[in-house]
């Protein structure tokens, strides 16, 4: 089972100062976004159902479903830029 | 001994191929096997799914070597968010998949999104699995290398 990232590295530096960085803790994060996905839910179905119709209310429901994937599979991901004096690093461990 | 060393010597003791054809077949096989991998094993390594795409463009010197205080990146994407994010592509709705399509399309590229289905997403990855870009070019030399580990 995939296991979605603890921690966000967030920095950004300009060549001659210390820019800024921030690590993110994920694993704090986690729980309050199930609680809030939790919680709106029900709100999220009642959207399906309106929608149903339309054909739009399955990719409602089918994009719930693939969110918390994409999140997972975040992990691993790994970024970094330098362009002219600026340099861009983000990392999901 | 491995298996290609082992087939030179059977050709050899079967007198198939004389003492220099062998001799130097060895050599062939020997110089591979030297960088620690043999042709199976290299096979093997490409038919594992890869794990991470990586895209690398570094600045080159005028003698080959990395120029240091030039643009450069190194990216890293796992090869699960390309494949969530390629599955995502199947829900965008009809009409915004009409205007990414055109967007495309101006672009060069004559793709059809809504088209792409799980069986493609799949085949797609499998050969970027076996995908090895590296270029040299542009006036300021940069190496371009894409990859999947």
């Amino acid at each position: 089972m995939s296991v979605p990232p603890w921690i966000m590295h967030l920095h950004v530096r300009n060549i001659g100062s210390r820019g800024f960085g921030i690590w993110l803790p994920l694993f704090l994060a986690w729980p309050l976004f199930i609680l809030i996905a939790l919680l709106l839910m029900p709100f999220v179905l009642l959207a399906a159902a309106f929608l149903w119709p339309g054909g739009n209310g399955k990719r409602v429901l089918l994009f719930c479903l693939a969110l918390p994937r994409l999140l997972v599979a975040l992990r691993g991901l790994n970024i970094d830029v330098k362009q002219d004096r600026t340099r861009f690093h983000i990392a999901f461990v | 001994m491995t298996d290609n060393r082992k087939r030179i010597l059977e050709m050899l003791a079967d007198k198939k191929i004389d003492v220099d054809e062998a001799y130097r077949l060895l050599s062939l096989v020997g110089g591979s096997e030297e960088c620690g991998e043999t042709g199976e094993a290299r096979q093997e390594q490409r038919k594992r799914p890869g794990k991470y795409l990586r895209i690398q463009v570094e600045p080159m010197g005028e003698g080959g070597e990395e120029r240091s205080g030039a643009d450069r990146v190194n990216i890293r994407v796992p090869m699960a968010l390309i494949r969530a994010g390629m599955k995502l592509t199947s829900l965008i709705p009809d009409k915004a998949a009409g205007h990414v399509n055109d967007a495309l399309r101006e672009k060069g590229v004559d793709a059809d999104l809504r088209k792409i289905k799980a069986e493609d997403i799949e085949q797609i990855l499998e050969a970027i699995g076996e995908l090895e870009v590296d270029v040299e070019s542009g006036k300021e030399r940069q190496n371009v290398k894409i990859y999947v580990e």
